[in-house]
């Protein structure tokens, strides 16, 4: 590490873990930071220098998730926030991102933590359909709108379901993992 | 540690009425066909809602929060990355941990508390043989060094993520505050290693102190 004063790390809080479609269905990502976040705070004699958060399923309506988890818990607006992600090791890596922009007069306290909210996952269209509606609702005419129609191809019309798989080898972790075993 | 949120304030997991016998009758998930299946809905983490946080600080900044939170000293920390077509998915950490160790001239025995994330129960005994195969180090971790048996009774002693589950980005903050937390209790100048692998052939690993 390049720091060149003792980073430590001080034990923080939690929700329950429980199971996907459980008692936390209706939360999604954000609305399930924000009793963490805010139990967090309430411990700090102090102000908190900036704060990162993540999480690995995305959700469409925000990018940096971490500002969205801050303002929503009414915390100071001041205070700098990042998102980052790295799939299972989210947090642990927001942790090493903290680490490295403390220093004297520079950072001293970061909030660090990450949230996943298996039961709000989204379902999407597809990036191609995607395009071809937005063409469609930039459309000036409705004759504009028929031609759109045959550009369209039957096999992009379907949605994008997330799923827990490596995308270019299109094998789950599962899969992956009974590979390494028999290994 | 848990805070009740909507009235819970308990994990799901792991789930009480269980027992070796009923863990033992369960079918294999991803490999339902060849008779050599061994990951099951008992021994892999499941999909779960949560949140965790933890705090990053210097001197001053522990300054600001309550004495009686656990508090270790993040030493060092370091990533890796596999081909996820010629390696294990979840293989990385058996590169990051050695080059971690080596680079603080510590061997296995030196670290008092291992917090090895799991994805699944095979894939941290995977980890766990690699880490004891001398040549898979050197060929993966491009590590030389011998770090002599692994400690498996300092593994996990609380229970990892198939037993509390895994909410894929808030495990890191889970497992290192636990860490933390572990750590703290025993004698001054314990060491821990905490470990996740991650999807896409990634690693990332910290070394602490007390």
């Amino acid at each position: 590490m390049t720091n060149d004063q003792a980073v430590w790390l001080a034990s923080g809080v939690r929700t329950p873990f429980v199971a996907v479609d459980g008692p936390f269905a209706k939360r999604d990502s954000l609305t399930l930071s924000v009793p963490v976040v805010l139990a967090m705070a309430a411990e700090a004699n102090g102000a908190i220098d900036f704060g990162v958060w993540g999480s690995v399923v995305l959700n469409l309506a925000y990018n940096n998730l971490a500002r969205e988890v801050w303002l929503e818990s009414k915390l100071d607006p001041h205070v700098p926030t990042f998102t980052t992600i790295m799939q299972c090791s989210t947090s642990m890596v927001g942790v090493f991102e903290a680490a490295g922009m403390l220093g004297e007069k520079r950072a001293a306290l970061a909030l660090v933590g990450g949230v996943e909210s298996m039961s709000r996952a989204q379902i999407g269209l597809t990036e191609n359909l995607s395009v071809w509606l937005r063409r469609v609702f930039q459309a000036r005419s409705m004759k504009q709108r028929i031609e759109l129609l045959r550009t369209l191809h039957l096999h992009d019309i379907r949605l994008h379901v997330p799923e827990v798989k490596n995308r270019v080898t299109g094998r789950s972790m599962g899969e992956h993992t009974e590979d390494m075993a028999k290994d | 540690m848990i805070i009740a949120v909507d009235g819970v304030d308990k994990d799901h997991f792991p789930h009480r009425d269980t027992s070796l016998e009923k863990l033992a009758k369960l079918k294999p998930v991803f490999d339902r066909s060849s008779g050599r299946g061994t990951l099951t809905a008992g021994n892999s983490s499941p999909l779960t809602d949560g949140a965790a946080a933890i705090w990053v600080g210097t001197d001053e900044g522990m300054n600001r929060l309550p004495a009686r939170l656990p508090r270790v000293r993040l030493v060092d920390f370091e990533m890796a990355a596999v081909d996820i077509f010629t390696e294990g998915l979840l293989m990385a950490p058996v590169s990051a941990i050695p080059r971690l160790l080596a680079r603080h001239g510590l061997n296995y025995e030196d670290i008092a508390l291992w917090e090895i994330h799991e994805a699944f129960s095979a894939q941290v005994l995977c980890h766990i043989k690699g880490l004891q195969d001398r040549d898979f180090v050197r060929r993966k971790a491009g590590i030389e060094n011998t770090f002599g048996r692994f400690p498996r009774e300092r593994m996990n002693p609380n229970g990892g993520s198939v037993a509390l589950g895994h909410p894929f980005a808030a495990t890191g903050a889970r497992i290192l505050s636990q860490a933390v937390k572990e750590l703290a209790g025993l004698p001054q100048g314990s060491r821990a290693i905490v470990s996740i692998c991650s999807d896409g052939g990634l690693g990332t690993v910290a070394l602490l102190e007390h």
